[in-house]
């Protein structure tokens, strides 16, 4: 039975890695090309992303945007904490990367509050840099997560090799 | 409690709407399966979307006919930079006709919001928004990008060439 359940779970962490579910806490402009690269055009689907459910608890997979106050601080600890574990994080943006286009805030908080940077509230695994990146580079970043997960040669390389040939 | 009686033999009257439904899907799918090309569905890592020129992506510094880098270090591109983003070294040159030049030139690309500011400071046309989108990484790589990486990129082969060229500009009195 334990050799079951041991065989069960290898199978289930070997198709984590190629399969995510996201859980998207964006704000700002951000967030239209996050939405842009999960439709038609761009679709993310075809990489492994699955549509965003409606539970934190079911997702394994943090997409953050826009920029950090010490609310939102607070909510995206609240929501990484009852994630599925392992969680990949991927920050999205100048904003919840430094807080850069928000520089004066961070010099002097003032009554909108401060700007906090998403490596300091949760470990991010893959960092797109942009104000807003495109499309392209929000895919690229995931598919940079799955060398991250399963390094080597990943299947789709593998495949346009040998087609190439 | 309120309960909604449905007449018995009606039931299955749903199906009819589910299959007209489901015909636009499948029509769709069909019709996508024979026409690849007109597909709008871009298949990202093989297949690019076409940007227009003046698209703003990772900086490009340019070089002079020699190949060396064309930034006299003026620093007007780091003042400039709304991000503050860039960190310039200068040093003076052997050759007396030659100002100054950068040792070191480094873009933080996680502070870079792409506005292009550094680009239109630039009075010698030393620094260009390239055609590339903006790049993902595995937090710990490097994200400090230097001289090697922004003029010699493989990507650039070997450098893009200024269209300012010294021997016009002095003759221009620039
Ligand atoms: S990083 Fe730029 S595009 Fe993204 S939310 Fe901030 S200001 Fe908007
Ligand atoms: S694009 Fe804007 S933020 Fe980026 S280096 Fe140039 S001036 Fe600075
Ligand atoms: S890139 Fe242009 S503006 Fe910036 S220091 Fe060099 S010459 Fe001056």
């Amino acid at each position: 039975m334990t050799w079951l359940t041991a065989r069960y779970e290898d199978v289930v962490s070997r198709l984590e890695q190629n399969h995510h579910f996201p859980w998207i806490m964006s704000v700002g402009c951000c967030s239209h090309e996050i939405q842009n690269s999960s439709l038609a055009t761009y679709d993310w689907q075809r990489l492994g992303v699955d549509d965003v459910s409606t539970d934190p608890t079911q997702s394994n997979l943090l997409i953050l945007g826009g920029w950090i106050n010490t609310e939102r601080a607070q909510e995206i600890k609240y929501v990484y904490d009852q994630m599925r574990k392992p969680t990949a994080v991927i920050a999205i943006g100048a904003c919840a990367i430094s807080g850069s286009p928000y520089k004066a805030l961070i010099d002097a908080p003032s009554v909108h509050g401060e700007v906090i940077k998403a490596e300091d509230i949760v470990p991010v695994d893959i960092y797109v840099a942009g104000c807003p990146p495109r499309p392209e580079s929000i895919l690229s970043s995931i598919l940079e997560l799955q060398k991250k997960l399963k390094p080597g040669p990943s299947h789709r390389e593998v495949l346009s090799e040998a087609l190439r040939n | 409690m309120s309960v909604v009686k449905r007449p018995e033999g009606k039931a299955n009257w749903y199906l009819p709407g589910i299959l007209t439904g489901m015909m636009i899907t499948i029509k769709h799918m069909i019709f996508n399966l024979t026409h690849r090309k007109q597909m709008i569905t871009i298949q990202y890592p093989e297949e690019r979307y076409p940007y227009s020129d003046r698209f703003k992506g990772n900086h490009i510094l340019t070089v002079k006919k020699d190949g060396s880098l064309r930034c006299t270090a003026c620093m007007l591109c780091a003042t400039y930079c709304p991000a503050e983003c860039i960190s310039i070294t200068a040093a003076e040159h052997d050759d007396p006709s030659v100002e100054k030049y950068p040792i070191s030139y480094e873009i933080d690309i996680l502070r870079c919001v792409f506005c292009g500011l550094c680009e239109e400071a630039c009075p010698v046309d030393a620094i260009r928004m390239g055609p590339e989108h903006q790049t993902a990484a595995i937090a710990g790589e490097n994200f400090i990008y230097d001289i090697n990486k922004l003029a010699y990129r493989s990507g650039l082969k070997g450098g893009v060439q200024s269209k300012v060229d010294d021997e016009e500009r002095h003759s221009r009195g620039l």
